[in-house]
């Protein structure tokens, strides 16, 4: 395993008084894809927002290679997320007035490029994604399946070092599922990019990797309880 | 149903009592609004029919003597009536206990304010009597009317002297005063309030849609819930209606409530001038009630309509494809209606009621046409916008315009309306009105032609040393038959109202005026038009207002799903709430300026003839800034919604 690009120390997140992580550590590495289950509850989205700069844990620290980010500002994560990181969820993150193309060319265009100059790349993303001839077509005339692809193009536009997925077939078939999977996988390999997917499924999760599995807000490799704060911090 | 329906409410979260809420607030607002346009109405009548005695059936053998006259001082009007009685049984005025007797003067409380130290050859000489006392409100269209009702002997030139002046009456047999003819200009403020309330009628009435809108917005989800356990789509309309009639009828109660208790504030609006009684406001009580009773029933029908284009299926989701682009035809619908407006109106001129009837419908039929033709604009806008769009903002909003170019008219279109009557009736030009004295005046009395040398001796005798008298042979405007002639009197600008109290008590019959006393009747008509405009911009931009930001709490709560996931990759709120702001700026700059260019236009041929009148142009800049600030600060008070929609994170269920 080369050397890791996201890392996790400690990280600890309260919602009142209800724990939803206590005290995890984790690290993923270019190339990897780790898959995080876990029952309802268990703190999978927590973890995935504390990776991604969405939510600051309570305590612990996040790297990006060296650099922490937790600790930056807000807007300053903002940024990080639309630059260096890629998202991709259940369904309903497409806008739906907007034609796939320019979907897709939106983080770009956040980014200050040009919508003539944005619409290039987007196109090649969907081409690559098999979607060439449907870049004109509204998220609602797509289907399920073609959406995620609009979808997954668009997290890979900005050519991400991580790429988050929550639940990404959820709301597929089987097959569809598979196939999205497989390309989600697939593409996020040839960049070199990080890849955490949170999933009940264990079938995905059996295509990644590694699996590690939450529990009650701390984390299980294959079975073993690995928790850095566990010990010190069990009061 | 209606239990579970309140249930739903009560249940559905801060959110759900947020939209829920909302809609009440803005069916208040609407109600207000609404009842203030129709109450508007009956207060002008009332004003009208109180007035109406000043012009009364004139009687075979009457028991009095009835004249009226319109006199000046300085700067102001005031209307005077001559009564004379023909036997014991003369008929009581309105506003008085006894017939006033040869030498009684009645006058309004504000002519007694403005006569409060009047030399009296300055201006009640001109009467021949003294004060007898104050005239009740019985008699007056309202408390800033200058008003005088003087008692004459039968037989004096003030009851027996021909008036020539339209807004005059001639001396006359009458035995009562229930029945009269209401005055000329009240008739045309009555037209005028029919306007203004359709005006401001159609941009409330839009609201309803956008307000049932809301909570069909928050349910979306909870409908597709209700769908998927097995209610029929009926029982899911009915839910919502419910939801929303309820909310409607709360808000229509308050909106009511609101009106009754803010009338003294809307009575101080001067029209005509002078303020109202709030009484007038309160003439229409029993179309309040109605008014109140219909808001919910026509928001619960918006509501229908609304709801019937949300199909909302057991999967909840509101499906978008492309856009169905708008036919070109609405331009060419709107074409032939515009057209025919101006080319039969020109072909009827000014004849007659079918005449004026025609070219009203025809003008309905125009209003209505721009109803078609405004979303097509704004498709084509929103086309050409996101074809050369650079940024995200600016490619979002034209999106979004080309997307839903209905929802983007219905928030500007009062404004569009608005700009227009602003356009063309703002800029329309005072008269000069400097009525301070000059260094010499002049004033001039009309008298008829036959005896008008005698009348000119009269004069010169009656103003020996005090002014030069000459007698001016005339035309009649009107009748060019008739011989006219006109005695003139010049004298100081210091003298001129003793001079002209002196000339009124010699040649009775027309009063004299200076030259710009003239022009008084028109500004305070022009002023009047002004106030209406004002008034009718205003509760058009605070529609809008509320309309805005009602459909921009209403498009959030719609995208929240996508706001959220937007900001999870890192899309900063700036750029959402530029492009939402963008979606109102951009048809409201483009449309609401070339409306208010159109009413420019259509009345510039006049102003170019009378010069531009810059007190209408600092109305028309000040309302319209004041009112796009208004709907862009509305739009912008959605922020922390989106705020704190894009924010929720977490804790949520997996």
């Amino acid at each position: 395993m080369s050397a890791p690009m996201l890392t996790a120390k400690g990280l600890r997140k309260h919602y009142g008084t209800a724990v939803a992580l206590g005290g995890v550590d984790f690290a993923v590495a270019g190339g990897e894809s780790v898959a995080v289950t876990g029952p309802s509850g268990s703190g999978k989205s927590t973890l995935l927002h504390c990776l991604a700069g969405v939510l600051r844990p309570d305590e612990g620290e996040v790297r990006l290679f060296d650099e922490r980010i937790d600790a930056l500002s807000e807007r300053e994560r903002s940024e990080l997320r639309r630059t260096r990181f890629a998202f991709l969820f259940q369904f309903g993150q497409l806008l739906p007035e907007l034609p796939a193309e320019e979907n897709v060319a939106l983080p770009l265009m956040l980014g200050g490029t040009p919508r003539r100059k944005a619409l290039g790349p987007a196109r090649e993303r969907l081409r690559q994604l098999g979607l060439a001839g449907k870049e004109d077509r509204r998220p609602g005339e797509l289907s399920g399946g073609e959406a995620q692809r609009v979808a997954l193009a668009r997290a890979l536009v900005v050519d991400p070092a991580v790429v988050f997925a929550d639940e990404p077939t959820g709301a597929l078939d089987r097959a569809t599922g598979d196939q999205v999977m497989g390309v989600l996988l697939d593409t996020v390999a040839g960049l070199g990019a990080a890849l955490v997917v949170v999933t009940h499924d264990p079938l995905v999760a059996a295509r990644c990797t590694r699996t590690v599995e939450i529990r009650d807000g701390l984390l299980r490799h294959g079975g073993d309880l690995v928790s850095s704060g566990a010990a010190e911090a069990g009061r | 149903m209606t239990a579970l329906a309140w249930r739903l409410t009560r249940l559905g979260g801060r959110g759900a009592l947020l939209s829920t809420g909302l809609t009440a607030l803005a069916v208040a607002v609407a109600t207000l609004l609404l009842q203030f346009a129709v109450a508007s109405n009956f207060a002008f009548a009332e004003r009208a029919e109180r007035t109406e005695w000043r012009d009364p059936a004139a009687a075979e053998t009457g028991s009095a003597l009835f004249a009226s006259a319109v006199d000046f001082y300085g700067g102001d009007e005031i209307t005077r009536v001559d009564l004379a009685s023909l036997d014991g049984d003369a008929p009581v005025p309105p506003g008085l206990e006894a017939f006033p007797a040869p030498g009684e003067v009645w006058v309004s409380p504000a002519l007694a304010a403005l006569l409060d130290g009047v030399p009296e050859e300055d201006f009640i000489d001109r009467y021949e009597g003294r004060i007898a006392g104050v005239l009740g409100r019985e008699a007056l269209a309202h408390d800033g009317e200058m008003l005088a009702v003087v008692g004459r002997e039968a037989d004096s030139p003030a009851m027996t002297v021909e008036r020539t002046n339209m807004d005059m009456v001639s001396p006359r047999a009458i035995d009562g005063f229930d029945e009269g003819e209401p005055s000329m200009v009240s008739g045309f403020y009555r037209m005028v309030a029919v306007l203004a309330t359709v005006l401001m009628a159609v941009p409330v009435s839009v609201f309803g849609a956008a307000a049932a809108r809301l909570t069909v917005a928050r349910r979306d989800e909870r409908l597709a819930t209700l769908r998927l356990i097995g209610a029929t789509p009926g029982q899911v309309v009915r839910l919502t209606l419910i939801e929303t009639v309820l909310a409607a009828v709360a808000g229509s109660v308050a909106g009511t409530a609101l009106w009754m208790a803010s009338t003294p504030l809307f009575a101080r609006i001067p029209i005509d001038g002078g303020p109202w009684y709030v009484a007038d406001l309160w003439g229409g009580a029993p179309w309040m009630a109605a008014v109140a009773a219909a808001v919910p029933v026509l928001v619960a029908l918006s509501a229908v309509v609304g709801l019937r284009s949300v199909v909302i299926s057991p999967l909840g989701v509101a499906r978008r494809v492309r856009p169905k682009g708008l036919k070109a035809v609405r331009l060419l619908v709107f074409a032939v209606a515009a057209v025919a407006f101006l080319v039969v109106s020109q072909m009827l001129g000014g004849g007659g009621m079918l005449a004026a009837a025609i070219a009203l419908m025809l003008f309905a039929a125009t209003i209505a046409a721009l109803n078609l033709l405004g979303p097509w604009v704004v498709q084509q806008l929103g086309k050409l916008l996101a074809n050369t769009a650079r940024g995200p903002a600016r490619m979002l909003a034209a999106r979004r315009l080309t997307d839903d170019p209905k929802a983007a008219w219905r928030a500007v279109s009062g404004v569009v309306l608005a700009g227009f009557i602003a356009g063309s009736v703002a800029l329309f030009p005072m008269f000069q009105s400097d009525t301070d004295p000059a260094a010499t005046e002049t004033v001039t009395a009309t008298v008829a032609g036959e005896d008008a040398e005698a009348r000119a001796a009269e004069a010169r005798a009656a103003l020996e040393g005090l002014a030069e008298v000459e007698l001016i042979e005339r035309e009649n405007d009107l009748d060019p038959a008739r011989s006219e002639s006109a005695v003139s009197a010049t004298t100081s600008g210091a003298d001129v109202e003793h001079v002209r109290s002196i000339l009124t008590a010699t040649l009775a019959g027309d009063p004299p005026e200076r030259e710009v006393d003239n022009t008084l009747m028109s500004n305070r008509l022009v002023e009047s038009v002004r106030v209406g405009v004002t008034v009718v911009l205003s509760v058009v931009f605070a529609t809008a207002a509320v309309s805005a930001g009602i459909s921009a709490i209403g498009s959030v709560l719609d995208r929240r799903k996508t706001y959220r996931l937007l900001h999870l990759s890192g899309t900063p709120q700036r750029v959402l709430d530029q492009a939402r702001r963008q979606e109102t700026i951009l048809p409201l700059a483009f449309l609401g300026g070339a409306s208010v260019l159109c009413g420019m236009g259509l009345t510039s041929p006049l102003i170019g003839v009378m010069g531009l009148d810059v007190s209408g142009v600092v109305i028309l800049v000040v309302t319209l800034t004041v009112g796009t600030a208004a709907v862009i600060g509305a739009g912008a008070a959605s922020r922390p919604l989106l705020r704190s929609v894009m924010n929720d994170v977490s804790p949520r269920p997996d």
